[in-house]
């Protein structure tokens, strides 16, 4: 079923979705969980219903820029990726009360060693201020007037824009890479606990 | 009629229960909100979808992660429902981009603002430094039992001192004013445009 032909074509595919939303839907959350989502539904992956994308995406809008375009929170292209990989992860509310409080940390694992440590290790943060401080030299407040226009022409400058450079594509093509290889090759509780004691 | 107070004491009361049930504060939060907001006949999602949310919100626990660094999970869990009621889909920002602006400012002049006066900050560490003074590893299981301990002696683990109950309190409050008054996109473009 899995080939590494196809796991890197689907990666690809998330940073190009990425980077496209990023202009017709404007917004590191949603844009990277669409993109990520999106991707994975290609190639044969359908995590969720594209009506229930859809109202995913309208929970993840606010989370965009650091929350509410607030900038000092999570980055948003790390809440997308990071809410796609734990959506795969499958942990239901009824398998919580059933199994018990430590089925938690799968999603945490391979929501912090495939996305956000990621991003710790690339941008040396996973917050979006950070983030931007690292990649331009600066940050901006995108809620002060005129400030969120300066870091779109900043992105641009540093053509951010692209597959391989823009940041919401970094977060997507790790998550679909993440999740390939979970729906591949899934690791149970005791795996990802004898792999968080090493 | 939604009675507002009852709702926010409601949500406050299941974000209490659930802290200790599903142990995670991202998923706990955006639970007790709509369930608290269901019972008061608001139903931002069905039961169904509701539960497919809870699933990808687990991993924005503890600052991301459990990592501690990111934006703390009570918020992000009810700010993921406040954006939710904001109701700015994928055919919405094909329309016209400036809707983002609308969930956007759902969150931060309402959540965003009362974590920010609260607590000085959006992140799992801001809040856990203003509270408690202190930085917890999660991942450290020494550093991670010794949060738990203290966590239980202060007695935070109740509806009026949680951190988790706290935020869907207000989420469910700032949730009924806005269904009630809405952001509209003239608006947004006035601000933001």
């Amino acid at each position: 079923m899995d080939s590494n032909g196809n796991k890197e074509k689907c990666i690809q595919r998330a940073r190009e979705l990425a980077v496209e939303y990023q202009t017709t839907l404007v917004g590191c959350a949603h844009g990277s969980f669409a993109a990520t989502v999106d991707a994975l539904r290609e190639f044969g992956i359908e995590l969720v219903t594209p009506e229930v994308e859809d109202i995913m995406f309208k929970g993840l809008v606010g989370l965009t820029g650091g929350l509410g375009n607030m900038n000092t929170g999570t980055c948003g292209a790390v809440t997308g990726s990071s809410f796609a990989v734990s959506l795969a992860c499958n942990i239901t509310r009824e398998l919580t009360e059933q199994q018990g409080k430590g089925m938690r940390w799968i999603a945490y694992y391979n929501v912090a060693d495939g996305v956000a440590n990621r991003f710790i290790e690339k941008y040396g943060s996973i917050v979006c201020r950070d983030i931007q401080l690292r990649i331009f030299g600066m940050a901006f407040d995108s809620r002060v007037p005129g400030r969120n226009k300066e870091l779109f022409g900043c992105a641009s400058k540093h053509n951010c824009q692209t597959p391989g450079a823009c940041t919401i594509a970094n977060g997507a093509g790790w998550a679909a890479e993440r999740i390939w290889d979970m729906v591949h090759n899934p690791k149970d509780l005791t795996w990802v606990i004898s792999e968080h004691e090493k | 009629m939604a009675d507002k107070v009852r709702c926010m004491r409601r949500a406050r009361e299941l974000a209490a229960q659930y802290t200790t049930k599903y142990w995670g504060c991202a998923q706990s939060s955006f639970s007790a909100t709509l369930d608290a907001l269901r019972e008061e006949g608001v139903e931002l999602v069905s039961k169904e979808e509701q539960d497919e949310i809870f699933k990808g919100l687990i991993g924005l626990s503890g600052g991301t992660g459990n990592l501690g660094g990111g934006t703390c999970g009570a918020l992000a869990g009810t700010a993921f429902a406040i954006s939710l009621a904001s109701g700015v889909g994928r055919k919405e920002q094909l329309e016209d981009k400036m809707n983002r602006w609308i969930a956007f400012d759902n969150v931060a002049e309402t959540i965003g603002k009362q974590f920010m006066h609260e607590y000085g900050g959006l992140r799992c560490r801001d809040v856990t430094w203003n509270r408690w003074g202190k930085w917890w590893d999660s991942w450290n299981p020494v550093a991670k039992a010794e949060f738990a301990k203290e966590e239980r002696a202060r007695g935070c683990l109740c509806k009026d001192r949680c951190t988790i109950a706290l935020a869907a309190g207000w989420a469910v409050g700032y949730i009924l004013d806005i269904l009630d008054d809405p952001r509209t996109l003239e608006q947004m473009k006035e601000l933001h445009g």
